[in-house]
Order: structure tokens, then sequence, then C-alpha cells
């Protein structure tokens, strides 16, 4: 399995990024790339309870299952992506990131992964 | 919108639903939708706004202009109505009246480049239409000046040219007041301050001289009005070396000025940061103003609800489908704030936006007006064109704040 070659190839092709991660709903983190000192595996555990809980809004306003999750800060942006029910890919940004071109790597990068996990 | 529009006759759902009814093309029905509503809500400045854009769908310019007169005259800061009334002038070739309105929206606005331009254009226009009496653009008192909000950089430069410094250093002030963090205009202000301590206290104004870059058409002298109309007035010459004034250098000073007046990180930060406001804490001017700026917001086509919570998870406005629901505000609240203090566990700064997309639509939540902004739309709603009409929406509001 080598998931740490999908996300190395997500930061690769896609310009500002910081970060990449798959990570598990449980929050622990199943592989990991980063461009200097960005903690990623601190973002899978921080974020995925606020995944599950995008998860029950989004069924509750009517909306359907939740795909994709974007949080922007003042210093950087974060794409988080659902893979299959159990996980998910983050994508760390600087603020001169491409979104689009992020969003679109994860995507793609998405049956990779699936195709590993099943 | 139909159905709660049916359920509630009073709801100022009109709007949106006529909007929407207009940006199909189905224009007798916007009209009707929006007639009715306006029936029952006489007041409600944004219903007027539809139904000027309905009416200069059906080509009837002049009802447009009335219906887009209405709207400033409930709120004299609608930057959509003076741009479609100046769009409305223009195709009247009524450039003098069109003057007026770009004029406004600069006041507002004034590094709006598309307004400036549209200003120019109306001036050379109005300028080539009357040689005889050249169009002179009416300036607004000092005190309807400052009662309307008015104070522009703009506006300050105008006193400039004329050499009545005394009311630029007060317009500048009245910027500063509003935005104390506008560097470029604290820097005007020092620089105009030390031109002034120069002169001699009874010296007459003294005019500044325009740079060879500002200096067009110096020639051309006005004789049709007397020399205290012309204190109280300024030509057009006036406002196109303003206007032209070189862009480079504009921005070369706001680069110097940032550097020099640059403030430590740390200070910015903590200004930067939010205010946050209880329910209770709004205003019902702040409502009043908020239920429009949604309600506006709600108008653009994929969204299905706009509404604002207060930092304790309660709604204080809220426009679009209802749900009856409080824990979904709750829920949406504990997602902000988890989401901001994870963000600032991972030294991420302050949280901006939460973008959830789901198999049916989209959930954003935004810092706003002391509050939370959550916005319901469509799956195909277009994020760019929603993320500046939000950031249209966050002025509007900073501006009554």
């Amino acid at each position: 399995m080598d998931f740490k070659k999908i996300l190395e190839e997500m930061l690769e092709n896609v310009e500002g990024s910081i970060g990449a991660s798959l990570v598990g709903m449980d929050g622990i983190v199943i592989d990991q790339v980063s461009h200097n000192a960005f903690d990623i595996n601190a973002v899978g555990a921080e974020y995925s309870s606020i995944i599950k809980n995008a998860m029950k809004a989004s069924s509750n306003f009517g909306l359907g299952n939740t795909a994709e999750i974007l949080i922007t800060t003042d210093k950087a942006s974060m794409i988080m992506m659902l893979v299959g029910k159990n996980y998910f890919v983050a994508l760390a940004l600087s603020l001169d990131g491409n979104l689009g071109r992020g969003r679109l790597e994860i995507k793609k990068a998405i049956p990779k992964f699936e195709k590993e996990l099943s | 919108m139909k159905k709660k529009l049916e359920d509630d006759p009073n709801s100022l759902v009109f709007a949106p639903l006529a909007e929407a009814y207009r940006k199909e093309g189905a224009l007798e029905d916007a009209y009707q939708v929006c007639s009715k509503g306006l029936e029952k809500n006489p007041d409600y400045s944004n219903g007027h706004l539809v139904l000027g854009r309905i009416y200069q769908g059906q080509s009837k310019l002049d009802n447009a202009v009335l219906e887009f007169k209405k709207v400033l005259e409930f709120d004299p800061e609608n930057l959509m109505a003076h741009s479609l009334l100046g769009l409305l002038f223009m195709q009247k070739s009524d450039f003098k009246a069109a003057i007026d309105e770009y004029q406004a929206i600069l006041t507002l606005t004034p590094d709006d480049d598309e307004t400036q331009k549209l200003l120019k254009i109306a001036i050379e226009k109005a300028a080539n239409v009357s040689q005889v009496e050249p169009a002179v653009i009416q300036v607004p008192t000092e005190k309807e000046a400052n009662s309307s909000g008015m104070a522009s950089i703009t506006m300050a430069e105008l006193y400039l040219k004329q050499g009545h410094q005394d009311k630029a250093i007060e317009t500048y002030e009245e910027i500063l007041k509003k935005e104390p963090n506008n560097t470029n205009v604290k820097q005007k202000l020092i620089d105009l301050k030390k031109t002034v301590v120069v002169d001699s206290p009874n010296a007459p104004p003294k005019k500044v001289e325009p740079t060879p870059a500002h200096n067009v058409k110096s020639d051309k002298v006005k004789t049709s009005h007397s020399d205290k109309e012309k204190e109280a007035k300024f030509s057009e010459d006036d406002i196109l070396q303003v206007m032209s004034m070189d862009r480079s250098e504009k921005e070369t000073k706001t680069k110097s000025v940032i550097a020099e007046v640059k403030e430590p990180e740390k200070t910015r930060k903590t200004e930067a940061k939010p205010v946050s406001l209880k329910a209770d804490q709004y205003s019902s001017a702040q409502i009043d103003v908020l239920k429009a700026v949604l309600a506006e917001l709600a108008s653009i086509t994929g969204i299905r609800r706009c509404f604002l919570t207060s930092l304790e998870g309660i709604s204080v406005v809220s426009v679009g489908e209802n749900s009856n629901n409080d824990s979904l505000e709750k829920q949406v609240l504990s997602i902000f704030k988890d989401t901001s203090q994870s963000a600032t566990k991972l030294n991420q700064g302050l949280l901006k936006q939460v973008l959830v997309t789901a198999e049916t639509g989209h959930i954003i939540l935004v810092s706003f007006a002391g509050g939370i902004l959550v916005v319901l739309a469509d799956h195909q709603i277009n994020l760019g064109m929603l993320r500046l009409a939000m950031d249209g929406a966050a002025k509007k509001v900073e501006k009554v704040s």
C-alpha cells in the first residue's frame, strides 16, 4: 500500500500545498507528507470530529451525505474529502495556494485510495 | 420560496422569489409577485430594487428610475441602486444625472476602478453635449456629507484641489474614525498636516498644485458661475484630474506608507479579531440592515436560506426557507466553534469560513456582523460568485455597524 506516494503526488501537483494526509474517522493518521514543519498529524486528530459534526448537519439540513469540507483561516486553507465511509484525505494549502487545483487533485486521488483500502 | 410566500403573504421572501422569476425571464410573473409584495411591504427597499430591475427588463426605464430612487430614499448608500441608476441615466443620455450616481458610488467605494472609468466616460459625454454650459457637479455641503457618511478619499482630494485643506483634513479624519487601519489615509493626513503647518496661519487657503500627471485641460476657464458658486462646486476638470491620477503613483505611495506605518504583527492580529455579539445586543436598526442585506443575498439563485446566529446559537435574522428547528442553529454553531478552536490549536490563525459540501447542497459558515452567517445553497450554485456576494454583504454591514 503506497499511500505516501499518492499523497506526495498530490503535493507536487498543487501549487502552494503545505501537507497532505489520509486519516481514519477516528482521527488516527494512516499516512502523511508535509513540507516544512507543518504538523499534518495534528490536523487529523483535530478535524475528524468536525467532519462527523458536518456529516450530521448536512443530513439534518436535508443535504444528503457530506463529500467535502473546506476550512479557511487567515493563514491557510484546508480541504478535506471523504474516502469511503471510514476515511478522509486532508490537504493543507497556504493562502496563495491553488484551491481549485487542490480539489481536483484530491478527487483524482480518491479512487486510488479507495482501491488501496478495499 | 413560493410555498413560504403562500403560507405567509406578508413575508419578505417575495423579493427573492420575484428576482428568481426575473432571472428566468418570467418578467410578468416577477412583476405580479413583486408588486403584490410591495403592497404589503411598501418600505422594503430590496423589493423596490427588484421591481426596478423588472421594469428595466420590460424597457420601462422611467418606472425603473422611480423604483431605484425609492431604494435610495430608504437606503442612500445602496451601491446597486446607484449603479443601476447610473446605467439608466447613461442610456437616457442624462449624463449629469449619471455623474451624480457614479460620484455617489465613489464616495462610498473610492477604489472602485470600474466606476471611475464610468464616471470619466459620463463626464466626457456631458462635456461633449454641453460645450456652452459645462456640467458642474454639485458637492454636498459638509453637513450633508457627514450625515450621509459620504466622507471619502475622493472627496478629500477634491477639497484639496480647491484649496480647502481644512475640509480635506476633516474628511480624512472622518474616514479614519471609521477605518482606523487605513494606512493610505493616515499618510495623506500626516502629509497634509505638515503642509498646513508650513503655511502661514493667516494666509489664504493654499491651492494644492496638481502634479503634471494630473494637470489636464488647465486652460479651460469657467465663466458661467459666480466665485461663490465656484467655491461650493467642483468642476469636471477637478473631477477628471482626481480620477485620472496616475495609478502607479498612488500604488507606490501606498506601498511606502504601508512600510512606514507598519505596525507590529501582534497588534494587528488583536485588531483583526472580530467582535462577537449576543442576540440581545443587536439594535433594531442593525437588525433591519441585516434583514435587508440577507434578503439581498438570498435573492441569488440557488440560495435556500441565510441566517445569522449569535454566538449563543440564537437566530438573529433568518431569510428564506425556515426549518423551525433551533437545534440546527446550535449544530452549525458548534461546527464553527469547534473548527475555530482547532484552527487556534493548530496555529492556523482566525477562522474565516467553513464550507461543507454535501450531495445536494452546501452549508457555508462565515464570521459575520458579530455572529455567524449560515448560508444553505443548492449544489449547482457558483461558489466563487457566492463568495463575492458574501464579501459585499459583509462590507455593507460593516459600514452601518
